[in-house]
């Protein structure tokens, strides 16, 4: 039996990733991380992306609470309609939550305010289960007279943490990715904050995933061109129209995927 | 209804593919240390999340190499997905950990350049279109788009038919598919992309479930 190589030069393709936001259970949409508008059980929804063969999903709880047993019911229903990449964010403290999340069928956490509190949960978790496993999300407000800061627990608490020096230290304790995710453009669909991906994108190398703003699949190549390895939207895949009608929507003809990103 | 093994190494996404081989009409066992008995010639899974050490401790710890080893002298059919095709291998960068040495290999991090002579962004993650060549796998399937999220990589060694299928990432070169008897390991995540992973395992749970008991070494160590 003669066996022949294949030469696989497809890139990885960038990923365009749904990006949903929970509260108490319900999914929401917010606007500069305020103003949650219900849009829809989570359940239906995430089997609705599975069935159109989303490349990947992000589940964010927002509500602030503590990682619980009802919690993690309703995420194992969750993940139970997933047969794609999915990962939890969201009150996660301790590596047994961790360990408690693979085994309930995700393949990755999202860790912010816990980075803030003490970065030896990120390298437990790398330790234990690899880079590619930790996703570390970083929250960013254009601040009047410092410029851009890192801010934490759903844009409530900030910090002195330039974005650059906040992603080295997130890459530094271990996290395999980094969502940039902008406070300002945070439901607008108005595009991401491109010049702070540029930013990022350069001061990291791990793989940047951009956050916050994007309206259109316009938005979505500008974000690759600045340099961010995948594209993440919340708005543009569950609202419709100028009145902002909930449907769910995800890019069929994956024509951004064809247009090689015209980077750097 | 038939069965399955999966392995936990209690680190890794056993979920998911538990959840897979459940829909694809096979009851998943799994296997969480020394089995004591085992029905005769399931098919094994060894999915994988984690890191490499970590799981050649868990091996270790559950008393899993020789019963590994006889199922895979046994010609048992085994499934490695992303770490648990690099198990595979003699060693890792990741750890000084001890792998079940199958193939003659090591896996390596990831260090190179992309298109643009940037270094390269580690982990890989994002999807590719896998389209396996004549020959590359014992059942057919028809190419499809596969997710893969790992920092190393499998080194394979110039023209060995164990390494029947590559790709690159930037200028790095890396396996994606190694196959040894009947064990077969793949760097993607089959229960994690979409119809087209559903159709690999499906194709691979057939073809395994399809295999006679081949080996008297595997029954009276099993049996």
């Amino acid at each position: 039996m003669t066996i022949s190589y294949l030469e696989q030069e497809l890139a990885a393709r960038p990923r365009i990733i749904v990006a949903l936001t929970m509260e108490e259970g319900r999914l929401v949409r917010t606007r500069q991380f305020r103003h949650p508008v219900y849009v829809g059980d989570p359940i239906n929804a995430v089997k609705i992306f599975s069935d159109k063969g989303a490349d990947e999903l992000v589940l964010l709880d927002i509500g602030g609470g503590a990682f619980g047993p009802e919690k993690a019911r309703q995420i194992r229903e969750i993940a139970s309609e997933a047969f794609m990449p999915i990962s939890y964010g969201g009150g996660i403290r301790s590596i047994e939550e961790v360990r408690q999340l693979f085994q309930l069928g995700y393949e990755k956490v999202v860790l912010n305010t816990a980075l803030h509190e003490d970065q030896r949960l990120a390298r437990e978790v790398a330790a234990e289960f690899g880079s590619q496993a930790v996703v570390a999300s970083m929250e960013v407000l254009r601040t009047r007279w410092h410029g851009p800061r890192v801010f934490y627990g759903s844009a409530k608490k900030k910090t002195n943490h330039p974005p650059r020096d906040w992603a080295r230290r997130c890459e530094d304790a271990g996290c395999g990715e980094l969502i940039v995710n902008s406070i300002d453009r945070d439901g607008s669909m108005k595009g991401y904050d491109l010049e702070l991906l540029k930013e990022v994108a350069q001061a990291v190398s791990i793989p940047v995933i951009a956050l916050g703003g994007a309206g259109s699949l316009t938005h979505l190549r500008q974000g690759l061109a600045a340099g961010a390895s995948a594209v993440a939207a919340g708005s543009i895949f569950v609202f419709h129209g100028p009145r902002r009608a909930v449907l769910i929507t995800y890019p069929q003809n994956l024509l951004i995927h064809e247009e090689p990103p015209c980077t750097k | 209804m038939k069965k399955c093994c999966v392995i936990d190494l209690g680190i890794g996404n056993v979920g998911s593919v538990c959840r897979m081989v459940k829909r694809l009409g096979y009851q998943p066992e799994v296997v969480s240390g020394e089995p004591q008995t085992t029905e005769k010639l399931l098919p094994v899974v060894m999915p994988g999340v984690g890191h490499f050490s970590k799981a050649t401790q868990s091996l270790d710890r559950m008393n899993l190499r020789g019963w590994l080893q006889d199922c895979f002298a046994g010609n048992v059919p085994i499934l490695g997905i992303c770490l648990g095709a690099q198990l595979f291998c003699e060693q890792s960068e990741e750890g000084d950990g001890r792998g079940l040495g199958w193939v003659k290999a090591s896996v390596r991090r990831f260090r190179g350049e992309d298109r643009s002579g940037l270094p390269l962004r580690v982990p890989q993650m994002g999807w590719r279109v896998f389209a396996p060549p004549e020959g590359c796998l014992p059942f057919g399937v028809p190419p499809g788009r596969m997710y893969f999220a790992h920092s190393y990589f499998i080194e394979a060694p110039e023209n060995s038919e164990m390494f029947p299928c590559q790709a690159n990432y930037g200028s790095v070169r890396f396996t994606t598919v190694v196959r040894v008897g009947n064990a077969l390991g793949v760097q993607f995540h089959p229960e994690k992309s979409h119809r087209h992973g559903i159709t690999f395992l499906k194709a691979w749970l057939d073809w395994a479930g399809g295999l006679a008991p081949s080996s008297p070494a595997v029954s009276q160590t099993l049996g």
